[in-house]
């Protein structure tokens, strides 16, 4: 057989079954990946949910205990006895308050960014979203003297307009750049089919960002939901929220790790729900691609 | 209806670097078709804009009627567009775009919901889209956008219409139909409509009267048919018609014209009086168009141009030949049974009542 004759052969069943189990191969490999990944992000919270179900002893046992016959006590304990299911409700308040405020005056404000030549509109743009990188620490001080000023200490008003802080930039800065990717000659065509400015924004505009503005939402009440500071130095022992009031299970005799856990496990599942409950929505949001023309 | 009149705007984009209206006075009359033709660039798709209230004037007024608006909003102008872009509504179903405009709060009063479908199913079948009602404007093809673009402006009866290109993305069967529609409807309604186009022959088959644009300024306002007869200068002159109007160069002697050297032509004294002596010394711009060409034997008495067929462009019924004499080329557009083959020695004949001249400095027409 010639050189040539080899060169050219076509592919032998041999062949085709080695270049089909290496893609196979290839798809187990990222099949392992994505299941450490997936473990790597459940496995402290699967610890967590399987902590607040055992007792104290069991926790503090110095072996694994993998069997045991699950108690409730930590979750009665931490959520009726101590009275912290209030806390939940004190979060859902903060952060369903702060976000939404967040929304109604921070979407119209991308919009105008979006849309209107405003003098030195970069810089202001900028400005804004300075606030969203500096550090709670930095704002705590001020804020609290402020807050201390206006009586609003101890109040809803202060962890929700302190929690505004972050949320407020996040939402323009995001939702500004979902209207940027809406050509203009939709604001143009709705105002000469009769439409006044306003009623352009409501009726031509805001349909097409619905999504976006889903995801944006749901982001900003976790980052207000997980807001530790803030709500810990600006509020009463009334209107702490929860995620603040986790550090006073932390007790001189010992941590209350089952009641930290049951707590714990609580709090993230508002959340969780959520995200569930608006996950097509959320993908939709973030994918950005919808709302081309 | 209303009369629309532009005086003196100017616009300028990119902090003034690029200008794309000069100094614009227009009147449109009322219930007129008046088409703004001009090549890409030119600022038609600005001034549509301008009129419509999308954009600001840099300085000059628009009026409507006797009513200035130039400071007013798009949806104080009553006003409808269909946009080159189309800028349909993206979320929406194409029965819900055409509805849009009716649906606008100040309107509320106006229509009601059974009105809108009606009229919606209305404009849906002009246009031959109404099988397209419930679809989405992403699953439609261009040229199906563009009617609902256009439906969109249709809808309802404004005092203007303004149309930036509307027909462009269609194919040339549904152009030539649409061209017929959209001219029947504006003779229907009677409403003043302008319509922006680069294409020549779709503003003089379609214009009461037209402007020709360019580079943000009008060279000239007229009807078709004092457009394309007395072209106001060698761009427009080059710019309608097609093939284009040959301009040659030839120098004046006495009350003579010598074409390339070559051809004697008198020069009609109302001409020959307009001109300076500077003018004369350099030599005139004389434009005909193709088909004002005749073709005669080279040999003939008559032939006021020799030269040799370099192509013949076969049009269906007429042809366009490009005869070439020495480093000149003249077109000539006649019926295809009679065109000479390519190669043929020709002579070329033309009177000189069907001569355009035109200035050689400023380019503009001498009478």
């Amino acid at each position: 057989m010639s050189v040539e004759a080899q060169t050219f052969r076509p592919i032998s069943p041999a062949n085709k079954a080695s270049a089909l189990s290496s893609r196979r191969l290839l798809t187990y490999v990222s099949y392992l990946l994505t299941a450490l990944l997936v473990v790597l992000f459940l496995f402290p919270w699967l610890w967590v949910l399987s902590l607040g179900f055992k007792t104290r002893a069991e926790i503090m046992s110095p072996n694994i205990v993998w069997f045991w016959t699950p108690t409730l006590n930590n979750y009665i304990e931490v959520l009726i006895n101590k009275g912290y299911w209030r806390l939940i409700i004190n979060s859902l308040i903060v952060a369903v308050s702060a976000v939404a405020l967040c929304i109604v005056i921070g979407v119209p404000t991308a919009y105008a960014f979006s849309r209107f030549p405003i003098p030195g509109k970069e810089s202001w743009f900028y400005m804004i979203l300075t606030f969203r990188m500096a550090p709670a620490v930095v704002l705590a001080l001020p804020l609290y003297v402020l807050f201390a000023r206006a009586k609003l200490l101890g109040t809803f008003g202060a962890p929700i307009l302190a929690h505004c802080t972050f949320t407020l930039p996040f939402v323009i800065w995001l939702m500004r750049s979902f209207f940027d990717d809406i050509p203009k000659e939709i604001d143009a065509a709705a105002m000469t089919d009769g439409y006044s400015r306003w009623e352009t924004f409501l009726y031509a505009i805001l349909p097409l960002v619905k999504s976006g503005i889903v995801a944006v939402a749901l982001f900003s009440i976790i980052f207000s939901w997980n807001e530790f500071l803030y709500g810990l130095i600006l509020t009463s022992d009334a209107t702490r929220p929860v995620a603040s009031q986790i550090p006073s299970l932390i007790r001189p005799h010992g941590t209350l790790w089952g009641e930290v856990c049951a707590l714990a496990t609580t709090a993230s599942l508002p959340v969780a729900f959520l995200i569930f409950a608006l996950q097509r929505q959320l993908v939709r949001g973030l994918s950005f691609g919808a709302i081309k023309g | 209806m209303a009369k629309i009149t532009l005086m003196n705007v100017s616009k300028h984009y990119k902090g003034g670097e690029i200008q794309a209206l000069k100094d614009i006075t227009l009147e449109i009359e009322d219930g007129k078709f008046f088409c703004l033709l001009g090549p890409a660039g030119a600022g038609k798709t600005t001034t549509i804009k301008l009129i419509a209230g999308i954009e600001q004037v840099d300085s000059g007024q628009i009026f409507m009627d006797d009513q200035e608006i130039t400071d007013l909003l798009p949806n104080q102008r009553d006003v409808a567009v269909a946009f080159e872009t189309y800028a349909l509504y993206p979320q929406r179903t194409v029965r819900e775009n055409l509805a849009f405009p009716l649906r606008a709060p100040i309107r509320k009063k106006e229509w009601s919901e059974e009105q809108i479908q009606r009229r919606v199913e209305e404009i849906a079948h002009l246009l031959g889209i109404h099988e397209l009602l419930d679809r989405l404007p992403r699953q439609l093809s261009g040229g199906q956008r563009q009617r609902v673009a256009l439906g969109r402006a249709l809808v309802r009866k404004p005092k203007a219409y303004l149309f930036d290109e509307p027909i462009a993305h269609l194919d040339a069967k549904l152009r030539h139909r649409m061209r017929g529609e959209l001219r029947r409807i504006q003779l229907e309604l009677g409403i003043t409509t302008i319509y922006t186009t680069p294409d020549q022959l779709e503003a003089l088959s379609l214009a009461d009267y037209m402007a020709i644009l360019n580079e943000g300024k009008i060279e000239q306002v007229g009807s078709p048919t004092e457009i394309y007869q007395r072209p106001a200068n060698v761009f427009v002159a080059r710019f309608v018609g097609d093939p284009p109007m040959n301009i040659l160069r030839s120098e004046v002697e006495g009350d003579e014209i010598s074409l390339f050297g070559l051809a004697k032509l008198s020069l009609p004294a109302a001409i020959r009086s307009k001109l300076t002596q500077a003018e004369i010394e350099k030599s005139l711009m004389v434009g005909v168009r193709p088909r004002d060409i005749r073709l005669v034997s080279p040999s003939s008495g008559e032939a006021l141009l020799r030269g040799q067929v370099k192509y013949v462009q076969v049009l269906g019924e007429t042809s366009i030949l490009t005869v070439t004499m020495d480093s000149h080329e003249v077109r000539v557009k006649m019926n295809t049974q009679d065109a000479p083959n390519r190669g043929e020695a020709v002579g070329l004949s033309f009177a000189v009542q069907d001569c355009h001249f035109f200035n050689p400095f400023t380019e503009k027409r001498l009478d």
